[in-house]
């Protein structure tokens, strides 16, 4: 069995007085897994996705990556671990609109290091060359198409080789077209550079192209099965 | 480059007509410190500059003694009031006083006058008349007549004198011609002008007769003695102080210049008070333009706030984002600022002049004035972002990524 990226016990999460969001969740996921996590809105999938990005904390339980108690860890070790270990694509892309795409893929690695090197660009042409981007790498984000941006945002996400890429509806925003090509993409970089992908999303039919689905009902794992179709 | 400086830069430059918008702000309120600062400087110095131009900084004198009052029969009111004899006021031991004045902390020089009124005549024109019987290198040191001197020269052996530009007119006098002067002791001689000065103050330029103190003395009728001792201090706003000490020192009675002049100093605090108040409104006024220009960009960035701090970006850095874009309006501004300053003093030169074409008075942007006014600008910058800043690292990413 692969090693253990993650682990989560008897996670729960509070929003003030309300009913929890999340009850008792228990989740562990390998290194260089590929899994999908599905259900309905409201059922509590992206505040999951949050606490495993380290972008919100549980109200109870323990939490376990790569080995290190997170909970308990100081919010700036935490802001840098999480850029360190993990990477984020989101549905809307979210490029920063005054930079061009190779800038925004070199952002993190900027942000790491508290100043620009010359070596980043480098680095960040090869990422972009491996999205099928490098001849974009001088555009303005906002003269690149949804998919072309998606693509950007994929880059960035995997520009500091974080051993996790978390996507939130990752292909929500795109045509069907776009949406197959981006989710081969991702699937092609978890194979070929080993990195875990755990994705959000309602689409059903790409859901079943990963090893793993996850889904989640009322704040609850319901079910957390290996994908049998994909592996006969 | 540095995180912080890359963002700042960009996020200045995409914004570039609301970053043009705030910069002219800026340098509109920097330009205004600079002009009214460089103007109420200049006309302050204008006037203490007149003022002390033909005055010590602090006059030492005997204690006048209180008039002599008489009362009539009835006590109920005064019959006689007897003003003490000029006699009583001459300083007799004034070489002593003088070489303790020059020990006193603060005091750059000490000279001996011996003064009185006196009658000037030339022919059917007669004139009253200060003289003043002076030493001349010492007396200079506290008066600079040597370079105030129009014609003739800076001398006074013998029977030389020094008058002022104007009596010299209403005599009809010049350099090298004799005149008569006579006092209330009916003592007379006759004199030779060897300057004529002009000391800015056209009462002390129809009034003063300059002699050597010798001469003075003889003709005031007061053989060794002085009537006050001059003095000038290192520091113009000092000589208040230093007047007390000298009171504490000598017994004698000492009034400083501020003391003399309280007319004018409660003008120049009004002045001051006024271009302050104007200053720190026009502070304010910048200080809440930038804060708020940049509040709005946190709001409008908000969501690329919150996908910085998802990978990874720290509040420092965020922190630093922001108070850079503060401390680069501040400082672009002030160079704007200060040339818009400096152009505006150019301007108001060019207008405000005598008739003799001469500037009115000195309106000077002077590189400390300019340091200063860019130092106030940058840390304004800097405290009007401190807030925006701060509420950018309070964003809670997941929200802002979610919502905006």
């Amino acid at each position: 069995m692969a090693e253990h990226l993650l682990h989560l016990k008897d996670v729960t999460k509070n929003f003030g007085p309300k009913a929890p969001v999340l009850h008792g969740i228990d989740l562990t996921l390998a290194q260089g897994s590929f899994s999908a996590i599905i259900g309905p809105s409201g059922s509590g999938k992206s505040t999951l996705l949050n606490i495993i990005g380290l972008l919100d904390k549980p109200s109870s339980g323990a939490f376990q990556f790569l080995g290190e108690d997170v909970i308990t860890m100081p919010p700036a070790e935490l802001t840098r671990f999480r850029g360190q270990k993990i990477g984020f694509v989101f549905q809307f892309h979210h490029l920063l609109p005054a930079f061009t795409a190779i800038e925004n893929v070199m952002l993190p690695l900027i942000a790491h290091a508290g100043r620009m090197r010359p070596e980043m660009r480098g680095k960040a042409l090869e990422i972009l060359a491996a999205v099928g981007m490098a001849d974009k790498a001088d555009a303005k984000a906002t003269e690149l198409s949804g998919g072309q941006q998606q693509r950007v945002a994929i880059a960035r996400a995997l520009v500091t080789d974080p051993p996790l890429v978390l996507a939130d509806e990752p292909t929500g925003n795109l045509d069907t077209r776009n949406a197959d090509d981006i989710f081969s993409l991702l699937r092609l970089l978890n194979q070929s550079k080993g990195i875990a992908l755990l994705t959000v999303t309602h689409d059903q039919r790409l859901a079943e192209r990963c090893d793993r689905i996850i889904e989640v009902v009322d704040g609850r794992i319901r079910s957390d099965r290996p994908n049998v179709a994909l592996k006969t | 480059m540095p995180f912080e400086i890359f963002i700042a830069l960009r996020y200045l430059r995409e914004a570039r007509f609301q970053t043009f918008l705030i910069l002219a702000a800026v340098a509109v309120g920097v330009g205004v410190v600079v002009f009214l600062s460089a103007l109420i400087n200049g006309l302050q110095e204008n006037l203490l500059a007149t003022t002390l131009g033909s005055q010590p900084h602090v006059i030492v004198t005997r204690v006048e003694a209180p008039p002599l009052v008489l009362p009539d029969e009835t006590h109920m009111i005064a019959a006689l009031v007897e003003q003490p004899p000029a006699r009583e006021l001459i300083l007799h031991d004034w070489s002593n006083v003088q070489r303790d004045l020059r020990t006193i902390p603060g005091v750059t020089a000490a000279a001996a006058v011996a003064s009185g009124p006196a009658l000037a005549t030339r022919g059917a024109a007669s004139k009253n008349i200060a003289l003043r019987g002076i030493i001349p290198d010492e007396y200079d040191q506290i008066v600079k007549i040597s370079s105030k001197i129009r014609q003739g020269r800076f001398a006074l052996s013998g029977d030389q004198v020094l008058v002022g530009i104007e009596l010299a007119k209403d005599l009809g006098i010049g350099v090298g011609e004799k005149f008569r002067i006579e006092t209330s002791s009916s003592r007379a001689a006759t004199f030779t002008i060897a300057g004529i000065f002009d000391l800015g103050n056209k009462d002390v330029n129809r009034r003063w007769v300059l002699s050597s103190l010798r001469v003075a003395q003889t003709l005031l009728d007061m053989p060794g003695g002085v009537t006050s001792i001059e003095v000038r201090t290192r520091e113009v706003f000092a000589a208040e102080e230093i007047a007390v000490a000298i009171v504490a020192r000598t017994g004698l009675q000492a009034d400083s210049w501020i003391k003399l002049n309280k007319q004018l100093m409660t003008g120049l605090k009004s002045q001051s008070s006024s271009r302050y108040i104007i200053e720190f409104f026009v502070i304010i006024a910048v200080a809440l333009g930038i804060a708020s220009v940049l509040l709005v960009a946190v709001v409008q960035k908000s969501k690329e706030i919150g996908i910085m701090r998802a990978f990874g970006t720290s509040d420092r850095q965020v922190l630093g984002v922001f108070l850079l874009q503060g401390a680069i309006l501040g400082s672009i501004g002030s160079v704007g600022g200060s040339a818009l300053g400096a152009a505006l003093a150019m301007a108001f030169r060019s207008v405000s002049r005598n008739a003799d074409g001469s500037p009115t008075f000195p309106v000077a942007v002077t590189a400390g004035l300019l340091g200063a006014t860019a130092l106030i600008a940058i840390s304004v910058g800097i405290a009007s972002a401190a807030f925006p800043a701060w509420r950018a690292t309070q964003l809670d990413p997941a929200t802002v990524i979610r919502n905006g």
